[in-house]
């Protein structure tokens, strides 16, 4: 402090301060300082317990909800790695009670969905934990990092609950909590860093050099702090005549070094209404390839639509400013990357893409991609919407990929086309079981984007239905093989 | 080209083809090349809406495919239920404007591929079909729809559902595709009649009943003309070889009126409609389908030597034709009662579109008329409607509900009531240019210049088509117009007005305001130098032979001054 008459009361006045109080200063210190604008940091913890030097093992748990957690995961198991502690990252949802008593402590990430709510990944692992008397994890020596958006109300929820479950279990933070913006990629490496040199504090601080893939870049259109300006190339209603439904094709460019990979979504941040009033950005996937189409973004928007308590109509915020642009309007947008929902790194891979809707969206990306990269696997696509004459979302690109072999099946259920039943792409999954298990053991990767509920508990109960079914193997052994084929890396979901 | 159909029709197993797998495929809106040949013998065409073709390529759909369906209706009859039936299918699963064709008949737009067989199916509930609506196939038979002209009427209305019946192809196909009906195992049904090509183009038959033609019999593969005395049916002289289709820039192609041949007597009638059919089938042109209808058969034959040939086939002479007189072609916009004292009325539809008009609800009033059965509904070759048995009781009902509505409007002109005009676009996949939806706008220009020569009370044929192949018989027009391109039109002039002599190419490829101007002058001359009761067409008749003759112009000599 500049000021030496403020910052003598202040230290006076902390002197009489001790334990819970202090923590309690220490926080609202930290809470005012961020209402301020400043977009990073920690909630201080009062008493933060040393950590003898021995050879450590460290529990690494993370909860994603688009792959960022994930990546920040992999980043400490790396680096704990080289410090030669024994470590391994692993999903939220498979912890396991037994293994806190081998490990001298454990690390949590885990992101915020939504207003505040666990991650769908978190979910298992947070029952386990509040399942638990109180005082049993007073062993437990821990460290939580949030992954949040600060353009919500509730900032990282998702880690500040999962804090209080711990402590209430008896838990004790070995160091203070971390809670990041849309902007971690800035700072968590040296976070990290610190977090990790916490477990061993007699040795010197690591290596700086981190490895190169962890380095933090800012760099424009990488998150809500630093958008990207793009302009409106493109926007049509790909729905036709006779369709209760609209579902804009947005097609962006830009002249900024703007990088993207197939599977990531685009964040648009929305002006401010003429009151000042400013909302969160929203997320899209992005449906194009930037190996197809450079410099440019497309999207494919349904323009969300609901009742308002007067009964007239209303339109979701974000969808309804994304429909009303036209070509040479200005756009802020920026990447939200989604490392946990790519193809399979081997372009020989067959993949399966389940994307009924705008879910479609990822795929029309994938697709594009590999024609552009000439890759070898073959391409399975299920498709659904209401009808085929005015719904059929990207309907003639489909066709020239069948006709040039890119798509090596294609399963469409539109459930408005037939008067007598209604038809689903589960449905359609169905009706393949013995071909889509033999593509799986075949080694394809498996998508779902769209719709949560239903559409992707639908699809995945199928999912295990077809396996046990085809397999003779009972529930639980499905529900193995898939997490399983999630760990690996060959199911993924991009839901919403 | 036509081997590329022969070839289709020969390996389609009794017109199946993959017609089923077809409509499977998801993917598209189309059926598969070879289907959308087939179809077309269980009544239904592919089409696209040709209007949205641009917006669905910007909106990464194809063309807005959609069919057509046309049913089997010999001789245009259907009971009132029928008629309810089938508006509701239409507002269900096409456009809602069920479109009375020219062959007394009706057809639905605007189906979409999945909705194929709940409509199919639909008819059949109501015990109607669409085999052979289109296609290489005998189609849709049509008969004089008047009953006041014979006692007879009846007996050789009915000529019309049986010829129709006869000439069916037998493949069970529709049932199986449509209906669910038992699959065919093994070899496709033996067909004495149509064998495994069926015909190399299409076929068409109408019975006229003088001295009404509204069938435009001579138009017809086959026209039949009934010969009644004394109230009792004597038999039928048989013309054969009209049909109107033609090439634009093929000197080669024509339209033809058909050549009578000779007279049957009625137990022969459908052999010898029969034997004529299967003359076509084993003679007919099966390398271009351009020169393949029967009129370029007969003519390549010679008309004796075709003759010889339907005789040797009936093992029996043709009788010699006998005299008969016709006298009208227009439908009659009035009450006519039949032998027992039923009473018909014949309605006016636009174009054959039953829909309603701002001032013209008819769609709404024959629903009324059809929901409390006070009338059955027959389609005239004219594409207007008959409400046909109507009890003396009902007659105030009925009047109620056309006045109520807006019907019998005394403002139509007569040349408005009698026009044909074909679909074109923006659903028929050959129009080069506009034609139903055109022609109402054009008549009004033309009645306004009747009016202005004092000619409103003469009624002129006016037919107007899409392209030269001739669906709405525009070539046995007074006035025509053919489409040529967006806009410009042929205009054909000099037919007669009972449908017995050809027009004439006047003016190639001309718009609207030459065709006003032009048609300016020739109603003036017209007005001025017409002789006594002499129609428009027989008028510019007289005039051309007279300027071939001399060598001058002789009439519209003000307008090329003009020009």
């Amino acid at each position: 402090m500049n000021n030496s008459d403020l910052r003598n009361k202040f230290t006076a006045l902390l002197s009489q301060l001790q334990g819970a109080d202090l923590a309690w200063a220490a926080g609202y210190v930290q809470g005012r300082f961020e209402a301020l604008g400043q977009s990073q940091h920690v909630i201080a913890q009062a008493d933060i317990p040393q950590i003898e030097a021995k050879s450590l093992s460290l529990g690494l748990y993370y909860a994603t909800e688009t792959g960022n957690a994930k990546k920040v995961a992999l980043a400490a198991e790396k680096l704990a790695k080289s410090k030669q502690i024994k470590t391994k990252a692993l999903a939220f949802s498979k912890i396991k009670l037994a293994d806190f008593k081998k490990q001298d402590a454990a690390l949590f990430i885990l992101s915020t969905h939504g207003e505040g709510e666990y991650p769908d990944s978190a979910r298992g692992g947070v029952e386990i934990l509040e399942a638990l008397p109180d005082g049993a994890l007073q062993e437990l020596s821990y460290n939580v990092i949030g992954l949040g958006d600060r353009a919500y109300n509730i900032f990282c929820g998702a880690a500040v609950q999962l804090e209080d479950v711990l402590k209430s279990k008896g838990a004790q933070a070995f160091k203070e909590t971390y809670l990041y913006d849309v902007d971690y990629e800035d700072h968590y490496a040296k976070d990290l860093e610190d977090i990790l040199s916490a477990l061993q504090p007699s040795q010197q601080q690591a290596d700086i050099s981190a490895p190169a893939d962890i380095a933090p870049t800012s760099k424009i259109g990488s998150s809500r702090l630093h958008p990207a300006i793009g302009s409106v190339i493109e926007s049509i209603n790909l729905n036709d005549e006779g369709s209760d439904k609209e579902t804009y094709h947005i097609e962006i460019t830009y002249e900024d070094a703007v990088s993207y990979h197939p599977g990531d979504a685009v964040g648009i941040i929305i002006p401010s209404d003429d009151t000042g009033h400013t909302v969160p950005p929203r997320l899209y996937s992005i449906a194009s390839s930037l190996k197809a189409n450079e410099q440019q973004i497309h999207m494919t928007v349904a323009l969300a639509k609901h009742a308002n308590d007067d009964g007239s109509l209303g339109y979701g915020v974000c969808s309804h400013y994304l429909s009303q642009l036209s070509p040479g309007d200005e756009i802020k947008f920026y990447i939200h990357k989604n490392d946990s929902f790519r193809l399979p790194e081997n372009s020989d891979t067959p993949v399966i893409m389940i994307g009924p809707g705008t879910g479609i969206a990822p795929f029309r990306a994938f697709l594009q991609e590999r024609e552009a990269t000439d890759a070898e696997g073959k391409n399975w696509l299920f498709f659904g919407d209401r009808t085929s004459h005015a719904d059929f979302l990207y309907q003639a690109e489909w066709q020239d990929y069948v006709d040039s072999g890119l798509l090596t099946h294609i399963d469409l259920a539109f459930s408005r086309d037939d008067p007598d039943q209604k038809i689903y792409v589960q449905h359609k999954m169905a009706q393949k079981a013995s071909e889509l298990i033999r593509w799986l053991d075949d080694g394809a990767h498996i998508y779902v984007c769209g719709a949560k509920d239903p559409m992707a508990k639908d699809v995945e109960q199928t999912l295990l239905e077809i396996y046990s079914h085809e397999k003779h193997k009972t529930e639980d052994e499905a529900r193995e093989w898939l997490e399983a084929l999630e760990d690996g890396g060959r199911y993924a979901k991009d839901v919403y | 080209m036509a081997g590329n159909v022969e070839l289709i029709k020969e390996q389609s197993r009794g017109l199946r083809g993959t017609i089923e797998q077809s409509i499977d495929d998801k993917l598209t809106g189309q059926l598969a090349k070879g289907d959308q040949v087939l179809i077309k013998f269980h009544g239904s065409y592919q089409q696209d809406d040709r209007d949205r073709r641009d917006i669905r390529e910007r909106k990464k759909l194809e063309r807005a495919y959609s069919f057509m369906i046309r049913l089997r209706i010999p001789a245009g009859d259907i009971t009132a239920k029928q008629f309810c039936d089938l508006m509701a299918t239409c507002d269900h699963y096409g456009t809602g404007v069920l479109k009375i064709t020219t062959r007394q008949t009706v057809q639905i737009h605007g189906i979409l591929k999945a909705h194929l067989k709940p409509t199919m199916q639909d008819f059949d509930k109501t015990g109607l079909d669409s085999i052979a609506g289109c296609g290489d196939v005998n189609r849709n038979v049509m008969a004089s729809a008047y009953p006041h002209l014979s006692v007879a009427h009846s007996e050789v209305f009915d000529f019309a559902a049986k010829i129709s019946e006869a000439l069916m192809p037998t493949s069970q196909a529709y049932s199986e595709i449509w209906l669910d009906g038992e699959k065919l195992s093994g070899e496709a049904e033996h067909d004495p009649l149509y064998k495994t090509h069926y015909l190399p183009r299409k076929f068409k038959i109408g019975i006229a009943i003088p001295p009404h033609n509204e069938c435009d019999i001579f138009t017809q593969d086959i026209g039949l003309i009934a010969v009644i005395e004394d109230d009792k049916l004597l038999g039928f002289n048989i013309a054969a070889g009209g049909g109107m289709g033609t090439t634009h820039g093929n000197v080669k192609t024509y339209p033809r009126l058909a050549t009578i041949v000779g007279f049957v007597t009625p137990d022969r009638v459908i052999d010898t409609c029969a034997e004529i059919l299967m003359i076509q089938r084993d003679f007919g042109n099966r390398k271009e389908r351009t020169f393949a209808r029967l009129k370029y058969t007969i003519d390549k034959m010679g008309v004796d030597h075709f003759k010889a040939e339907l005789e040797k086939r009936l093992g029996v002479k043709l009788g010699p034709a006998k005299p008969f007189r016709f006298t009208r072609r227009g439908d009659i916009f009035d009450i006519v009662r039949d032998s027992e004292g039923l009473s018909y009325y014949t309605l006016y539809v636009e174009h054959g579109r039953i829909v309603d008009l701002p001032h013209y609800k008819i769609k709404t009033a024959l629903l009324e008329i059809a929901a409390q059965s006070y009338a059955d509904i027959r389609f005239t070759g004219n594409q207007n409607i008959m409400l046909t048995h109507v009890k003396e009781i009902d007659k105030p009902k009925i009047e109620a509900i056309l006045e109520k509505y807006g019907i019998w409007d005394s403002r139509i002109s007569r040349t408005r009531q009698d026009a044909l005009a074909c679909v074109a676009l923006n659903t028929c996949p050959l129009a080069m240019a506009e034609a139903q939806r055109y022609l109402p706008s054009l008549l009004t220009k033309i009645d306004a210049l009747q009016a202005k020569y004092n000619l409103s009370q003469q009624a002129i044929s006016v037919r107007m088509t899409g392209c030269p192949n001739g669906c709405a018989r525009p070539y046995a027009a007074e006035i025509a117009f053919v489409g040529k391109a967006m806009g410009r039109y042929d205009m054909r002039l000099g037919g007669d007005h009972l449908g017995q002599r050809l027009n004439k190419i006047f003016h190639e490829g001309i718009d609207e305001a030459e065709i006003l101007k032009l048609l300016d002058g020739y109603f003036s001359d017209y007005a001025t130098d017409r002789r006594q009761h002499e129609a428009f067409g027989d008028y510019i008749h007289r005039m051309h032979m007279m300027t071939e003759k001399t060598g001058k112009i002789e009439t519209h000599a003000r307008q090329l001054e003009d020009a």
